[in-house]
């Protein structure tokens, strides 16, 4: 049996089928190739000047090392805790897994102001940093908090279904050839889950690139390139301002070109190796 | 290496998976933990292991308690049941991974590991997928890559968990034999977990049968199987008919249950002494056996085992009156049945 046979489901399938071009359309691909019409609009040569200004290069490095920073601490942590979660069992770990989600249900707004709140000049533990001469609330490190907090779940995220459904056993053959601890973790979970940690770094750095919300309450002012993005184009600077965002569009069409190879590399030669 | 159990017990939450266990290994043995599904064998094999750790009681290798040291410094190999291979590694890689994880000092050359390896592929005949993945291997190629990886390291004690359990019936009875032979070759006190009591009659030199937390009996094949100490190991070893209250000196209020094993069940066409009168109900040939399928007249269901040749013989037919006599009959208490089957 088939569903082609009939002219009604023709005629629904193929409604289904444009209506979701139309849409993808309309909200994907027609928003992003204006970011690179404006871009480029007033010639390549205003793009190249828009992008070499002081201000771009800075806000640049800025989000380059904020970008750089918070995935190197979200991998770090989303590898120990994917490890904690998935090889060994503890009290409130449901609790645990369950909060990793938690930035991706927070508005990132609310995830900037928490650390003003605690860290800022009335907050908890701000006489203490002010105290001890540690700037966190308009500063990187603020900057570096607050995007680490809305990136937190995507390499934790990425591990922890892979390295459940993969068991211990493998560990177990390692310790009882006589591997220890840190070999074992080298040699045999962290190849067997390599992939799904790329995965989950890609994505992860490709948000903390492009955060606005969270990064623009406690920047002060110190300027991402969101937050350069939004002020330049409500200065009527609009060249500058889609100069820099085909930027940072261009740098997220990378991120989901490898995304998209890892996943065929991995349905290719590491699905069959999962099992 | 002699291995020894002292009255190790292991609770899981509320569920008690060992109560206080005690075995003797003797060096060179190739034992078997027989017993159905959640009867403490595996659990037991994983703390022997150090895989898992006893709430109560100790283990001895040689004499030396090893309760508190650590997996590794214990010098065992472990096959798993699903073989747990290195996926990410080829197969020459997970052979070689034990001797490449040694100590610096204790450590082989890089060409006596390549030499030592190639050479247990050799003896597992897969020299050939040297180079291969385990997903491009067999069930039975894995687990024969499996156990000599475990080999590799010189092991005192090879442990396996369900060693062919995965694996389908014609590639289990292959890797049997060679297990068997494996482990005439090498000496290594081995043992091995399984369910399935044709494993364990037809491999090990010694057998130990456990239900429910505990070790019902332990002994050679002939003995467990001839002389099985409760009814639970004389239905769990084979094939059975039991019978109720049929003890010949039956004393009073002492209720019994017989048993007899289909193939000590013998058919005739004619009436003999202390012979029962029966009807066929039932004939199936499963290669040289013929399964008969009885009832008695008192309506008692009884199979019976016998060679094709003498059914032939007897000339039965679906339908046919004969008389059964039975053999090596077995009889227990009947509180012993209950304390074993009501749940």
């Amino acid at each position: 049996m088939s569903y082609g046979g009939y002219k009604e489901t023709r005629i629904i399938r193929w409604s289904i089928f444009i209506s979701a071009f139309i849409f993808i359309g309309f909200m994907v691909i027609l928003p992003l190739t204006t970011v690179f019409y404006f871009a480029l609009k007033n010639g390549f040569t205003v793009y190249i000047q828009a992008l070499t200004r002081p201000e771009s290069i800075s806000s640049i490095q800025l989000t380059l090392l904020v970008g750089a920073t918070a995935l190197t601490l979200n991998t770090i942590f989303g590898i120990a805790i994917a490890w904690a979660v998935s090889k060994f069992d503890f009290a409130y770990k449901r609790l645990l897994v369950a909060l990793i989600d938690l930035p991706f249900t927070v508005s990132p707004v609310i995830a900037g102001m928490v650390f003003i709140l605690l860290f800022g000049s009335d907050g908890f533990l701000g006489e203490w940093c002010i105290n001890h001469d540690i700037k966190i609330v308009f500063s990187t490190t603020g900057i570096v908090l607050a995007t680490t907090f809305v990136t937190l779940p995507f390499v934790a995220r990425s591990l922890i279904s892979l390295m459940t459904t993969q068991g211990r056993e493998e560990e177990e053959a390692a310790v009882t050839l006589g591997a220890d601890f840190m070999t074992t973790f080298w040699k045999v979970t962290l190849p067997s889950v390599k992939w799904a940690l790329l995965y989950g770094m890609v994505l992860c750095f490709a948000r903390a690139i492009g955060d606005f919300g969270a990064v623009s309450v406690v920047a002060g002012s110190m300027k991402s390139v969101t937050i350069e993005i939004f002020e330049l184009y409500n200065e009527y600077l609009s060249s500058e301002a889609f100069a820099l965002a085909s930027v940072l569009t261009f740098v997220a069409l990378v991120a989901l070109g490898i995304k998209k190879s890892i996943e065929k590399f991995h349905s290719e030669n590491g699905g069959k190796n999962e099992y | 290496m002699s291995i020894e159990i002292i009255d190790v017990s292991k609770k899981f939450d509320t569920y008690e998976a060992l109560n206080n266990i005690n075995l003797s290994i003797q060096p060179g043995e190739l034992t078997a933990l027989l017993g159905p599904s959640g009867s403490g064998k595996t659990t037991l094999l994983r703390i022997i292991a150090g895989l898992e750790s006893a709430d109560t009681g100790g283990i001895l290798f040689d004499g030396i308690d090893i309760t508190e040291s650590s997996v590794r410094s214990r010098g065992i190999g472990f096959v798993f049941q699903h073989y747990a291979l290195f996926k990410h590694m080829n197969v020459f890689e997970n052979v070689a991974f034990g001797l490449r994880v040694k100590p610096k000092k204790e450590r082989l050359s890089e060409g006596e590991i390549r030499h030592k390896v190639e050479e247990l592929l050799n003896l597992v005949q897969l020299k050939f997928h040297a180079k291969s993945y385990p997903h491009e291997l067999s069930g039975g190629q894995k687990q024969r890559i499996a156990l000599v990886r475990a080999l590799a390291v010189e092991p005192k004690v090879l442990l396996l968990d369900e060693p062919f359990g995965a694996l389908d019936a014609k590639v289990r009875k292959e890797l049997r034999a060679w297990l068997r032979r494996l482990h005439d070759e090498t000496g290594v006190t081995s043992l091995f977990v399984t369910h399935d009591q044709e494993e364990a009659l037809e491999v090990a030199d010694k057998i130990v049968v456990m239900n429910r937390a505990k070790i019902e009996q332990e002994g050679t094949p002939e003995e467990v199987y001839a002389h099985p100490a409760s009814p639970f190991v004389y239905s769990f070893l084979g094939e059975v008919n039991l019978f109720h209250g049929r003890h010949p000196s039956q004393e009073e209020g002492v209720k019994t249950i017989t048993y007899v094993r289909p193939h000590d069940v013998d058919i005739y066409t004619e009436f003999h002494e202390n012979t029962i009168p029966a009807t066929i109900i039932g004939l199936r040939v499963i290669g040289g056996t013929v399964r008969v399928e009885l009832q008695e007249i008192d309506g008692h269901g009884v199979e019976a085992h016998i060679s094709s040749s003498r059914k032939d013989q007897l000339g039965l037919s679906v339908g046919l009156k004969c008389f059964l006599a039975y053999r090596n009959q077995k009889h227990f208490e009947k509180n012993e049945f209950y304390k074993d089957y009501s749940i």
